[in-house]
């Protein structure tokens, strides 16, 4: 029996038939339903078509009219698990403000079932500064993903070290990020042709496009593609 | 305030310590690394190695990372308090005259704040606590003591402070709980939540923790723990508690108060039978027995405060009460109401005359001249601990001694059976009769 990684209870799962019948591991649930009432989970036919906003309808949401319009549609397409609510929020205060390395479990049956649904030739994981990474000993994206999947090739960060979310949304747009990329990754990522990159939090957009600026720049012309776990 | 007196009885781990750092510091390493666990050193929790193992090979204690993450790469830091206060000085301003006997448990308590052992004061809900600790706390001051009052619960806390200040006027003491604003500063007396304890490393010679028997203290080893090493290896542990827990019952020496101040007995229960209340709640209609008792006391200008289990259910029972009485105005609160402040004021001013609540005004809460009804005193929320306290809410007022504390219940169980009993005990032992 499971313990649920939020509430450290035990998690006594609740079966429909098609579970029993399925060939799906009954026992691996990393949350307990309780738990996960809290966070809204995003429902794809209700949120945005391009960056998973959660909404009435699946048409594109103003932002991304914006973004479709800035880069002549040429867009990264993004897939993200829950809304940001107040739920989400104190999980990633905890995890990653206070530094509870265990949360990063709490999602983890639900992103690796995400990520075995769909194909991608490569992976990257968005970077953190090293101020950051000094502070909290562990980077919070390859903790949450870093279990499930190998990072194909690795992007350094070369930015300031001011939080994304100490920033107002002028601030962030405005200022764009730097990464940078070793020789034989370029090499690597101008041969393939769908690319997936793996933040934790999708707000504005600012981060994941700035990579895709870098990445063009660069001459690697493959589709690019993102998943985040909170929009 | 010198970087010393921030350190003195204090634990910190290096990014919490004043800089520069004061000399002759004592430092310890913050875990200790076994075969196949780690312990923590404030909270002593074991934890087992592969749990809490982090990316870079350290360990860290996930029960106390709300004060700042201890990680097995870190130190305490901690310099022994000195007790650099004024001696031989009176605080005490104003006291409300004491009854007979508050004032034979007050000299027992200082009496064993003398003889630095522990004790629990077993005194009833609303024999005035507080105000029996007044005497031996000056006490302690005069003494030149350093004193900690510690509760489970930022309510409690944040009820204290005023009350304190009131009685010790001139006395500087800091007031320490999780979202607070001030800085810490070095003081003689410290008022507290029990978590902040895991701070203080043998800092104080009197610990009084109060409502000992609420969550989170209560079964929580890791409070436990620093409840113990924040005292001073000499030092007297002062527990205070209307509903002990058996455990602490027989580990510890008690001292009796079964009378209230106003001298009458507690409200006994009336335990009545109502059948599926859910069902007819479902239906906007509230039970007959419960909607006659509320039409007699509201016809009589009586107030209630009604307890229910669950959040849900206030909404539902709010709407089926508007339905039976149109008139009477009314409100609910719960732990997530962001006006509970605001409500529970405007309730205390007589703004309303009905409250629906949660347990969370089952404690600490004095409101003069209320009827206290359960309704659904079955559920498994409501342990006889609960129950006792929420009686206790009511005849709390030297003039209106005798209001209805009424259970509805639709079955009965153990809790029910041993809360009543345990409210008739205490009347015994304070000396009025079963008949009264």
């Amino acid at each position: 029996m499971n313990q649920c990684n939020l509430c450290q209870k035990k998690i006594y799962p609740q079966f429909l038939l098609g579970d029993l019948l399925s060939w799906k591991p009954l026992f691996d649930l990393t949350i307990c339903h309780k738990c996960l009432a809290n966070f809204e989970q995003i429902n794809a036919r209700k949120a945005c078509a391009q960056c998973g906003r959660s909404q009435t309808n699946n048409r594109f949401c103003l932002d991304c009219r914006r973004w479709r319009i800035k880069y002549h549609e040429d867009v990264i397409i993004n897939h993200s698990l829950f809304v940001y609510n107040q739920a989400m929020h104190d999980y990633f205060h905890n995890f990653k403000m206070i530094g509870d390395y265990r949360l990063r479990l709490v999602f983890k049956q639900m992103i690796g079932d995400f990520l075995r649904s769909k194909h991608y030739d490569s992976y990257i994981f968005i970077p953190t500064s090293l101020d950051h990474l000094k502070a909290r000993r562990f980077d919070p994206v390859v903790a949450l993903y870093g279990d499930l999947i190998k990072p194909t090739v690795k992007v350094q960060y070369i930015g300031d070290s001011i939080e994304q979310s100490q920033k107002n949304r002028w601030e962030r747009l405005k200022r764009s990020q730097n990464f940078s990329l070793s020789f034989s990754a370029i090499k690597k990522l101008r041969k393939v042709k769908r690319i997936l990159l793996l933040d934790d939090i999708y707000t504005t957009g600012a981060t994941l496009y700035s990579l895709r600026e870098t990445l063009r720049n660069l001459n690697i012309t493959a589709n690019l593609f993102s998943f985040t776990l909170a929009r | 305030m010198t970087n010393e007196e921030l350190l003195f009885g204090r634990q910190l781990l290096s990014f919490q310590l004043p800089l520069p750092l004061p000399k002759n510091y004592l430092s310890w390493p913050a875990m200790v690394i076994q075969n196949k666990t780690v312990i923590c050193k404030r909270c002593n929790s074991f934890w087992n190695k592969t749990v809490v193992k982090m990316p870079d090979g350290n360990f860290y204690c996930p029960n106390c990372i709300s004060l700042g993450r201890v990680t097995s790469d870190e130190l305490l830091y901690h310099l022994p308090e000195g007790n650099y206060f004024e001696k031989n000085r009176d605080y005490l301003h104003l006291l409300n005259p004491l009854t007979s006997a508050q004032l034979e448990i007050s000299e027992k308590i200082t009496d064993i704040i003398v003889r630095q052992s522990a004790i629990l004061l077993w005194a009833v809900t609303g024999a005035g606590k507080t105000e029996m600790m007044f005497l031996s706390l000056n006490y302690a001051f005069k003494l030149g003591m350093r004193v900690c009052w510690a509760a489970p619960r930022v309510d409690v806390i944040l009820e204290l402070a005023p009350r304190l200040k009131k009685a010790f006027p001139d006395l500087p003491f800091s007031v320490l709980y999780g979202q607070m604003e001030e800085p810490y500063s070095y003081r003689q007396f410290v008022l507290c939540t029990t978590h902040q304890l895991l701070r203080f490393f043998h800092a104080f010679d009197v610990l009084i923790i109060d409502e000992v028997d609420s969550f989170p203290y209560v079964n929580n080893l890791g409070l436990n723990f620093a409840a113990k090493q924040a005292v001073k290896p000499h030092s007297s542990q002062i527990y205070l508690s209307a509903t002990p827990p058996d455990d602490l019952l027989q580990e510890l020496p008690i001292l009796y108060l079964a009378k209230r101040f106003h001298g009458h007995p507690l409200p006994v229960p009336q335990v009545v039978y109502v059948g599926n209340w859910r069902k007819a709640l479902q239906k906007k209609r509230l039970v007959h027995q419960i909607k006659r008792e509320l039409k007699r006391g509201l016809s009589h200008h009586e107030r209630y405060l009604i307890f229910v289990s669950e959040i849900k259910l206030l909404n539902i029972l709010g709407a089926a009460f508007q339905k039976a009485f149109p008139l009477i105005k009314w409100t609910s609160v719960h732990a997530q109401d962001p006006q509970r402040k605001q409500k529970i004021m405007d309730f205390r001013q007589k703004n309303y005359d009905v409250l629906f609540t949660t347990t969370i005004l089952e404690r600490g809460v004095t409101i003069k001249k209320i009827n206290v009804i359960v309704i659904g005193a079955e559920s498994p929320i409501f342990n006889w601990a609960t129950l006792v306290q929420i009686a206790g809410r009511a005849g709390r007022d030297s003039k209106y001694f005798a209001d209805r504390v009424i259970f509805y219940y639709s079955f009965y169980t153990s809790a029910i059976k041993k809360a009543v009993n345990q409210i008739k005990q205490l009347n015994q032992k304070a000396g009025f009769n079963e008949s009264m």
